[in-house]
Parts: C-alpha cells; structure tokens; sequence
C-alpha cells in the first residue's frame, strides 16, 4: 500500500505529515543542532543540499519506497523527524527520529509509536529493523524496552529487529504511561 | 528509603551530567540532558528499584527530585 502524498495523521495529540521541499531549512536546523545530532550521520551546513535531497526523497516517496514525516503538536506547530524506509518484502527501517530540545514532553515517544502504527497497521508490514549507536545510552535503553531481538553489531551500533506483536505489546505500556492507555 | 539514595539513583540515569551538581532540589527539566526518554527511564528505575509504578502525570506534576520522591514514598 501506499501513502497519498497528502498524508498526515493526528493521533494522542501529535500531528503527523509527510516531509515538503521546503521543510529543508526546519530538518537542516534540527540535524545541525549540537545538542540533537550527536548520534546522527554529519551533515554539511547547505540547505541546497538539502533541498535537494528531499527532492530526490520525494521521488522516492511517491513510489511507495520510504516515507519522511514531519511531527508536530495538535496546533501542528512542528518539533521532530521519524522515517520509514529501506522497505523490503515485511521489513523497514525505522530512523531520523530527532527533535527538538522543547518538543512537549512525550512528543517524541508518540511520534515513534504513530510512525510504527502507519508501518505495521498501514503499510502492513510486520518487521520494524532499526540501529542504535552504542554510546546513545539513553536511547539504548528506550528502544530495548520495546524487547526487540538484536540481530547484529559492529564497533558503532546495535542493530534490532522488532516484530508486531511486541510492537503491540509495549506500545500499550507506553501508552498508558502518556496517559492514552486505558 | 532516604532522599540522598533516591537523588544519586536519579543522577545515575544520566549520562553526561555531573551528578554533584543534582540534589533533591534541582528542577529536573533544567538539566540539559532531560526528555521524554529520560522520564521513562526514570519511571523504569522508580519501577526496578522501589516497586512503584509512576505515571506520565507524576512527572509531568512535578518539579523537583524532591516532588517525584515524595510521590514515590507515599506509594511504598
């Protein structure tokens, strides 16, 4: 299935849309962002390189190959990246989840879980893959909460793989912590 | 359970703050490295180390170390 490229979600009060050509200068801030971009790929400081790259990106997403999303807050006011991409058969990678030091609390989580639904629930696929830097403790301990398997690693990463029903399982956890469970 | 132990198992839970420079008083939003993954891990350390299941609200009520350890012994 694909994605329309008007696309966008709201969900637990966290505003979903897929990524524009001109959210280059908002996603360049995020990635150069000292505080944020520790863990991540380095990026030169161009925004025609990165306006260019979501140029490319959107070919990419109207073939059905990988989706971008912006989220933000109900007021759709815009605070982080998730993406979807590498899709294989039942697989994807999940990735680019940054955002910005004063996204609401919890804005980060739910945009994780509502990027994973449209995957799995949308998409249909059944297998979430995704890295994680050895030194990123933090967020090491994140994703382990979701008990994913660890399939492999080198000297920077651990690489998981996360099935659907586990997905499920401690998405309700998580839920019900942000107080949307029941 | 005393204050000190629960404001060090706190600081633990960071990784590039120094942990002198937290105690029961520090508004915990004011450290650089708080975020919502921070919180759960918090919540997941109250869990492990004090059996008490905290809630999004409790922090999200709360200001200082001091307010999530009182929430956290009420409950014990």
């Amino acid at each position: 299935m694909k994605l329309p490229s008007d696309f966008s979600i709201v969900k637990y009060d966290t505003f979903l849309r897929l990524a524009r050509i001109d959210d280059a200068e908002f996603i360049l801030s995020l990635r150069l962002n000292p505080n944020r971009n520790k863990h991540l790929s380095i990026v030169s400081d161009d925004l025609e390189a990165q306006k260019n790259w979501l140029r490319d990106y959107k070919y990419r997403e109207e073939k059905g190959e990988e989706y971008y999303f912006l989220v933000g807050d109900i007021s759709e006011k815009l605070y982080g990246t998730i993406r979807l991409y590498h899709f294989q058969k039942t697989k994807y990678v999940f990735g680019s989840w940054i955002f910005c030091e004063d996204a609401p609390e919890g804005l980060a989580i739910k945009g994780d879980i509502i990027g994973r639904e449209i995957a799995f629930d949308i998409l249909g696929f059944t297998t979430c893959l995704f890295d994680v830097r050895k030194n990123n403790s933090l967020v090491l301990r994140y994703h382990r909460g979701w008990n994913p398997i660890m399939i492999g690693e080198n000297e920077r990463n651990f690489y998981f793989e996360l099935s659907y029903e586990k997905f499920n399982t401690h998405k309700l956890k998580l839920l019900k912590l942000l107080e949307y469970g029941h | 359970m005393d204050i000190n132990s629960f404001v060090e198992k706190f600081a633990a839970q960071f990784d590039e703050t120094d942990a002198s420079e937290v105690n029961a008083e520090t508004k915990f939003r004011d450290i650089d490295e708080w975020s919502s993954l921070m919180a759960l891990s918090i919540i997941a350390m109250v869990d492990e180390e004090y059996k008490v299941g905290l809630k999004g609200d409790d922090i999200h009520n709360s200001q200082t170390i001091e307010d999530i350890f009182n929430i956290v012994k009420s409950r014990l």
